[in-house]
């Protein structure tokens, strides 16, 4: 008898387990649905559906997934410590993730900033900072390589939740897409 | 007894796979973990000049990534630090170009860490209280990490002229030694005003620049540095070519004679046998650094220094 009960208890294990895993699975589908809804275009962007608690989406993978694309040439990963050289007013103790990746030999304008914040009010703020920064290297750059300026003029900084993103690449609406479609 | 045998098989069986399917989703849960650390992520990146930079900066780390960051250069500081003692400024056969107070030079070739430099190394201690002066080229130097922004002063499209007044960060090139009052100043300038502001124009500048510098920072070292070379690609866009280039060079070097400083011929370390920039330094557009550039600048600077 009692082998009969551990061998129905043990069925219902396996039965709950795979149930377990079925659940995951369609919550999963439910987040990249979400992601495809979301807005397209350059202007900074207020979405409720922003994937800001799914822990699995990290601004190194959305970066590399970009950079995989859209190389950068003389590519170099930048520290949080050294972001304010980058981005004047910038409050780093307010970033929870980032990736801030730049052309290090000075020869291009491009740049991919992925930065997740504390708060979605953080990020709002860090929006004006990142504009400046657009600003800076649209100065720098449009008398000194004029081939490249293309890159800045359509240079993306982008809004959603926590995110804010921030893209200076040879094609930036792409560089854009591939972002999107993380959230 | 039959149907007893039968039950115990079942319930074996149930159990098997229940071992099976818990080691199963052990092996996910480990598998899900690696991934989300980040273990797991290849992020290879099929870029030449990001590889290039890769094996340039990390010199004595596995690379694990094609992506260069400032983690792996801390290490590569601490890895080649092997004195702490910054040697101090001395002459050779070049003496002729050096300041006249070099006074401190007689324990400088027992100091030098002189096996790192000949494999092509450099101590960033040797550079700890230095500063640069110079256009994009000289950015990499903060871009790469090679030192913080406090050490540099460089912005892009800069020129001996416009460095004596445009503030950058708040602060001019001689405001910032003048605070700083750094041990040596290396100035390298010159590559974006080839094209339109005349060499002698240019050379005059950077002569009145180093006055400058001598003048807010007395105990500093004034290194002029040559500007780099073009590669045969850009020589032929006719923009800035090696002629231009080489001018410019043999006048800093008469210009940093008479002002009793040092001229440190850079040009021709980064040059491939054909006088053009080397493509092992040289950036695309053929004119910028690579990241392995900068490292044989500091190696070329210190040995030199050192000698």
């Amino acid at each position: 008898m009692k082998k009969k009960v551990l061998c129905a208890a043990l069925l219902t294990a396996m039965i709950c387990s795979f149930a377990g895993c079925g659940g995951n699975s369609a919550s999963a589908t439910t987040t990249t649905a979400k992601a495809t809804a979301a807005p397209a275009g350059n202007d900074v962007v207020l979405d409720a559906d922003t994937g800001d608690n799914d822990t699995s989406v990290t601004a190194s993978g959305i970066a590399g997934k970009i950079l995989e694309e859209i190389p950068i040439a003389s590519a170099f990963e930048k520290k949080k410590e050294t972001l304010a050289d980058y981005f004047d007013d910038l409050d780093v103790d307010d970033i929870e993730d980032f990736n801030f990746t730049i052309c290090a030999s000075g020869a291009y304008p491009d740049e991919i900033g992925i930065f997740r914040f504390e708060s979605a009010e953080d990020a709002e703020e860090a929006v004006p900072v990142m504009k400046a920064r657009l600003q800076y290297q649209k100065d720098m750059y449009k008398d000194y390589t004029p081939d490249e300026y293309y890159k800045l003029e359509d240079a993306v900084i982008s809004q959603n939740g926590k995110w804010v993103w921030y893209l200076v690449t040879a094609n930036n609406s792409r560089a854009d897409e591939i972002v999107r479609s993380h959230f | 007894m039959a149907k007893k045998n039968k039950v115990d098989v079942i319930s074996l069986s149930i159990v098997i796979l229940n071992i099976l399917i818990v080691a199963v989703f052990i092996v996910l849960i480990l598998l899900i973990y690696l991934y989300m650390t980040g273990k797991l992520e290849d992020t290879n990146v099929s870029n030449m000049d990001q590889e290039t930079a890769v094996s340039a900066v990390i010199t004595t780390t596995p690379i694990t990534t094609a992506i260069p960051t400032e983690d792996a250069e801390i290490t590569l500081s601490v890895t080649s630090s092997e004195e702490t003692d910054a040697p101090d400024d001395t002459t050779d056969a070049e003496t002729t170009e050096a300041p006249a107070d070099t006074d401190e030079s007689e324990d400088t070739t027992e100091d030098a860490p002189l096996e790192a430099i000949e494999t092509n190394d450099y101590d960033p201690t040797f550079f700890a209280n230095d500063y640069f002066i110079g256009d994009s080229i000289y950015t990499g130097l903060v871009n790469y990490g090679y030192f913080p922004d406090r050490q540099v002063f460089a912005e892009i499209g800069l020129n001996p002229e416009s460095a004596r007044t445009k503030k950058v960060g708040g602060s001019t090139a001689v405001g910032k030694a003048k605070e700083l009052q750094p041990k040596r100043i290396f100035i390298m300038l010159g590559s974006n005003g080839l094209a339109y502001m005349g060499n002698t124009h240019m050379a005059e500048q950077l002569g009145m620049l180093v006055d400058e510098l001598k003048d807010a920072c007395p105990e500093s070292y004034v290194y002029v540095v040559s500007i780099p070379p073009v590669t045969k690609e850009h020589d032929a866009a006719g923009q800035e070519t090696m002629v231009m280039v080489n001018g410019y060079n043999r006048l800093l070097k008469t210009m940093a004679e008479d002002k009793g400083v040092v001229y440190l011929d850079l040009c021709s370390k980064l040059q491939d046998s054909s006088g053009y920039f080397s493509a092992d330094y040289a950036e695309a557009d053929g004119l910028h650094f690579l990241g392995s550039a900068y490292k044989t600048m500091l190696s070329f600077f210190q040995k030199t220094i050192q000698l």
